[in-house]
């Protein structure tokens, strides 16, 4: 029991890493960027790229926290300046289209960007060194199960980085714009607001915060691939929706919720049914709340 | 000027995206620089009498995907075997290519793969489909054309079961590797309580009933979960298996990753359960290699026996190595089989510039051949191989060795 709360913890919390970015997108310019996911995954082979670097001879050359650390900000910078790309190359200029046409150029980047790694890496997955990193014998011993070290350095980074997430939002004046344009945008720009800016610094935030989620992710996996932003992006995405997209609180409730279901889910009732379960769940509550979990409901404009 | 910021920004994502390309690309190991596709061929019907006759083995396998490591290795296997055959001078005058068929592993694909080989006019032969799901979409197509099929790894029982005489395999099925695993197992091991995880595809259903089936009969307790063959988080599956502490975790998974990640996984959640996997995990890169150490000691299958162990499979193996610098567990198996296959065409013979596919598949199925194999290769008429048993082979230090060789009486 305790193991598959550990288990709902880090599934969870490499989700709500993830989900962030479309929930953050989603609220302030109603488009699905499809193309996050594919920045999840950079930040996971650039994690790779700098763990690797550390490696030589199946041995460390320097401290692995530090390793770890490095990996993390090289990715957040990395998938940063390639989410502020995206926008500016596959969504400013679609800003004022109809509202389908974000949504395909969403799609293209996103498939350009997957089989541009895919090509590269020959379609095969890439070890990441997590026994090396972070070795068994760090593990934890709580009420008879083991707690691995990579899922307490997992379950530690995500929660100071929705906590700082947190703060920027709550107390900066950078966070309270982005509040402000999710609100309104033209109300916004006319308080002298730089809309563009912010939303470039959305994109920004919520890539960097996918670039830390691809790191852990590789480190959870013990492997990655081209194409393991698609399908964790179902969940992820499954995850917005589920707390009420372009919420960010519910962007992260939703995300344990899921990890929650799936876990226990398949623990308790059937592997095979896994994602019966958790799509079921998904599909009852927006029965019942049909803008998510923490999500308003969107009066209809007439 | 805003024109030339855009410009900027192109360039810098141009040259951020080419760093991380550059550096992934580094690190492979393997390289891919083989599977040379053809486009001659074609007009085998043309020049009666005339020597020059171009025909074309077709290869089918997935080339692309998550099991394209092992498709691409054996698709050089294919090209390695032809152009061996060529160079042979064994049927003077006739040209042979490799036709490159990639279906992904996906039955929608294979089918269409079939369709296409079946309209060449210039296909006498097709080698693979390489999975049982695969082969499966693509039998009743091959079928209706007569155009014979040797598959090098498909183990599903069912697709010797459909009637259909285009089918062969040069693999035991796995009505054969069962029951072997099991003997091994229950013999070798003495495992009371078993633990079996399958990925839901025809194949890793198919191999986890039979070992299934087998163990039970044999007085061992199984239990069983299935994954999905997406899933890179094996943590909850890996719990189940913690706590029913079994004395082996059989992973009936086609794709080496996947097994290599759930040893590495294991591994990090800090407990120990002797792994075994079936022929799917039979692939030193992914298995070894990717495992870090992880995998060490576990068991796997082989299908033929161990090519590294066989003195008459050295000479190619050398310039295998020589050329792409790492095997696969169907290397040897690929290159026998297109062997098998142009032997099959080279006794029906060229005649008015054609090679009569019918004639083809029947020469296969009466076929006769000893090859680098080291044993002699025929069918039944089902299409299963007459003979041949598996190996069990182990992971010790960067490579597998043979620990026995199992037939079933």
């Amino acid at each position: 029991m305790t193991q598959q709360v550990v288990n709902a913890l880090t599934l969870g919390s490499v989700i709500a890493l993830f989900a962030l970015g479309y929930s953050m997108v989603y609220g302030i310019l109603t488009i699905l960027n499809f193309a996050h996911g594919e920045v999840f995954m950079i930040g996971a082979f650039v994690g790779y790229l700098v763990e690797t670097a550390f490696i030589r001879d199946n041995q460390l050359t320097a401290n692995p926290i530090l390793i770890i650390l490095l990996a993390l900000l090289a990715a957040m910078l990395a998938c940063g300046l390639l989410a502020v790309t995206i926008e500016f190359l596959a969504y400013r200029p679609l800003r004022n289209a109809a509202r389908l046409a974000p949504l395909i150029s969403a799609l293209a980047m996103s498939v350009l960007l997957r089989n541009i790694v895919g090509v590269v890496t020959q379609f095969r997955s890439r070890p990441i060194a997590t026994d090396l990193l972070l070795p068994p014998r760090w593990s934890l011993e709580i009420g008879g199960s083991t707690i691995g070290a990579n899922r307490i350095v997992i379950i530690v980074v995500t929660f100071v980085a929705l906590i700082v997430l947190e703060l920027f939002m709550a107390r900066t004046k950078a966070g309270k714009a982005m509040r402000a344009c999710a609100q309104d945008r033209e109300a916004a720009s006319f308080m002298g607001i730089s809309v563009n800016g912010i939303i470039s610094l959305t994109f920004l935030v919520g890539a960097m915060m996918a670039g830390i989620g691809g790191v852990l992710t590789g480190l959870y996996y013990t492997q990655i691939d081209f194409a393991m932003g698609f399908s964790l992006g179902m969940k992820a995405f499954t995850a917005a929706v589920l707390g009420g997209i372009g919420n960010l609180r519910g962007a992260v409730l939703g995300s344990f919720i899921l990890a929650a279901a799936e876990t226990l889910g398949s623990y308790y009732i059937s592997f095979t049914y896994r994602d019966v379960i958790s799509f079921g769940l998904l599909i009852a509550i927006l029965l019942f709340k049909p803008s998510g979990l923490l999500g308003k409901p969107i009066p209809v404009k007439v | 000027m805003r024109a030339k910021r855009y410009l900027v920004l192109c360039i810098a994502f141009v040259v951020a995206l080419g760093l991380v390309v550059a550096g992934c690309g580094e690190s492979t190991t393997t390289t891919a620089t083989g599977p040379a596709t053809s486009a001659t061929g074609g007009e085998t019907t043309t020049t009666a009498g005339a020597e020059a006759v171009s025909l074309k083995i077709g290869a089918a396998g997935p080339f692309t995907g998550n099991l394209s490591k092992i498709g691409l290795d054996a698709l050089q296997s294919v090209q390695f075997a032809v152009d061996d055959f060529n160079a042979s001078g064994a049927m003077p005058g006739v040209t042979f290519t490799v036709e490159v068929g990639d279906d992904a592993g996906d039955p929608a694909t294979a089918a269409t793969v079939a369709q296409k080989f079946v309209d060449d006019n210039a296909i006498v032969g097709v080698v693979g489909p390489m999975t049982s799901a695969a082969v499966l979409s693509a039998l009743p197509i091959l079928n209706d054309a007569n155009l014979g099929m040797l598959t090098q790894s498909a183990t599903n029982d069912a697709l010797a079961e459909g009637g259909y005489t285009v089918f062969h395999r040069i693999c035991p099925a796995d009505a054969v590797q069962g029951p072997s695993i099991a003997k091994f197992l229950i013999g070798d091991l003495g495992v009371k309580k078993a633990f079996i995880i399958d990925d839901k595809s025809t194949y890793g259903k198919g191999l986890g009933d039979q070992v299934d089936a087998a163990l039970q009969a044999g007085g061992v307790t199984v239990e069983r979960q299935q994954i999905a063959a997406e899933d890179k988080d094996f943590s909850s599956v890996l719990t189940k298996v913690k706590e029913a502490a079994p004395d082996i975790l059989f992973t009936a998974l086609p794709a080496p990753s996947q097994a290599a990640a759930v040893a590495k996984q294991m591994k990090s959640m800090g407990f120990e359960v002797q792994i075994m996997g079936g022929d799917g995990v039979n692939d030193p890169t992914e298995f070894i290699a990717n495992a870090g150490g992880a995998t060490e000691g576990a068991y796997a299958t082989s299908l033929g026996p161990l090519a590294s162990a066989l003195p008459t499979a050295k000479e190619f193996l050398d310039r295998y190595i020589e050329k792409y610098q790492v095997t696969s567990a169907f290397t040897a198996q690929s290159y026998e089989a297109t062997m098998v296959l142009l032997n099959a065409i080279k006794s029906v013979g060229v005649k008015d510039g054609k090679v009569d596919r019918k004639a083809v598949n029947d020469a296969l199925g009466q076929i006769e051949y000893t090859g680098i194999l080291d044993f002699p290769i025929s069918f039944t008429p089902e299409g299963n191989l007459a003979s041949g048993g598996i190996f069990i082979i182990q992971v010790k230090g960067d490579a597998f060795t043979q620990v026995k060789g199992i037939t079933l009486e």
